[in-house]
């Protein structure tokens, strides 16, 4: 997956819709952030500081996207793993997506709401 | 209101610098009499000497490298960057600028954003006369959900600077940490024999002078010289280790003292930064703020120390409180 751009920009409306209030957080530091997720393949070992306990679920409680970001990577690694075996449709990318999103910190509501809107977003995403 | 909070906070902030001063001198001499009773130790006794210099002076060197571990820290991170104030965010901008005129604050100060620190506040340290404000993640979402109290944040920790305190407070926390984590428990350690002769030595005298009172009045004066022999020489252990017993006792009360009046140096300290806050902005903002913290150190869990020296969030909410009442 090296199409860290695509990720930024669908994440970046995701952000806009669901979190305006973080927009300026993202925007100074999604690249950051999503060079680490590309790099190492996980913010959290990358992020980790040693004085801080739950870190992650901290920063994940502050800024909302955090989670969303982690999540939606991980569902798209999986995605991916499963369309190199043909085994992907609309169907399959919501439960993934929703599935993953469970870990983001987000309620129910949220993931749905998030994963109605976006979901088209991150079906041509996937097609590139 | 405002101006009337204002000016309660210059006179806070004056008495607290004056306060800061005496205290940075307090810390300054403590280090000065350590070096000279090593210097004396070593003259006196070498192996009072060889301990100072084995215990204290390690320590030095500790206290040096966690007063510079937020600079490192913050040069080496990848995810520290500086910014330039006058062109990163316009509502930044206008925050700092005036909270920097109403403290009128002239020092300078670097800027920098952190991006691996999720925290909704931000932080200040100085070295060598630059101050750094260091502004987390979170510190953007509040700004633009609750611009009220990013600007009481903000303030607080700008309050630091005029307080001139920046680094004392990191330095009491830390020379805290050491003195009862380490130094104490090394000094205890190696004095709790001493203290055991001196308690022997003591009992050892009470006991020949009875027996030599009994020699006296019961015997008829037999053997009075071999007892006045052995008399005088356990008086003067005793006295040698009484000597040192009341030195070791005066030293922890002295150190107590010390550890009470540095922990009321820090309390005014974080006081008129809230006070400082509330000039800026209102007193509810800085209740709202407080309420906040607490909430989040619930959910931190953060590791607490029985000799912090910071006050704890319920303090500052009483204080705050008091201060809404106050003015309002």
């Amino acid at each position: 997956m090296d199409n860290s751009e695509d990720f930024k920009k669908l994440m970046r409306s995701i952000v806009i819709e669901e979190f305006p209030s973080e927009i300026f957080a993202f925007d100074i530091s999604s690249d950051e952030l999503i060079k680490k997720l590309y790099q190492d393949g996980n913010i959290e070992t990358t992020l980790k500081k040693e004085s801080q306990v739950n870190f992650m679920e901290q920063a994940m409680a502050v800024l909302g996207f955090i989670g969303v970001l982690i999540s939606t990577y991980k569902a798209i690694i999986e995605i991916k793993g499963l369309k190199l075996k043909n085994k992907i449709d609309d169907q399959t990318i919501e439960k993934n997506w929703m599935s993953a999103l469970q870990d983001s910190g987000l309620s129910k509501e949220e993931i749905n709401k998030v994963v109605s809107k976006h979901i088209a977003n991150l079906s041509s995403y996937l097609c590139k | 209101m405002n101006s009337s909070i204002l000016n309660y906070w210059k006179n806070l902030k004056n008495k607290s610098v004056r306060n800061v001063e005496i205290a940075r001198g307090i810390l300054y001499l403590i280090f000065f009499v350590q070096i000279i009773n090593a210097l004396v130790g070593i003259y006196n006794s070498p192996l009072i000497g060889i301990i100072y210099f084995v215990v204290y002076f390690p320590l030095i060197f500790l206290i040096r490298q966690d007063l510079s571990k937020d600079f490192d820290n913050l040069m080496s991170d990848d995810f520290s960057k500086p910014i330039d104030i006058d062109t990163f965010n316009i509502n930044l901008k206008l925050m700092i600028d005036e909270v920097l005129e109403k403290f009128d604050i002239s020092e300078q100060i670097e800027y920098y954003i952190s991006i691996n620190n999720f925290d909704y506040s931000p932080f200040v340290f100085s070295r060598t006369k630059v101050n750094f404000l260091v502004l987390p993640l979170g510190f953007f979402k509040l700004m633009y959900e609750r611009p009220q109290e990013a600007k009481a944040i903000l303030a607080h920790e700008l309050s630091h600077i005029a307080q001139h305190d920046t680094d004392l407070t990191i330095f009491i926390k830390i020379f805290l940490k050491y003195v009862f984590a380490i130094l104490l428990p090394i000094q205890l350690l190696i004095l709790s024999p001493i203290l055991y002769y001196s308690y022997q030595s003591s009992k050892e005298y009470r006991q020949e002078a009875s027996d030599y009172n009994n020699a006296m009045f019961a015997n008829g004066g037999a053997g009075i010289s071999y007892y006045q022999d052995m008399i005088s020489d356990s008086y003067a252990n005793a006295k040698q280790s009484e000597k040192i017993y009341w030195g070791v006792l005066f030293s922890l009360v002295v150190l107590f003292l010390l550890y009470g009046y540095l922990r009321l140096i820090t309390y005014n300290s974080e006081k008129t930064a809230d006070v400082g806050a509330a000039a800026i902005t209102n007193t509810s903002a800085i209740e709202s703020i407080i309420s906040r913290v607490l909430d989040d150190r619930k959910y931190k869990k953060r590791k607490k120390f029985w000799f912090t020296v910071n006050p704890s969030v319920d303090w500052r909410l009483k204080k705050a409180l008091l201060l809404g009442k106050k003015f309002n």
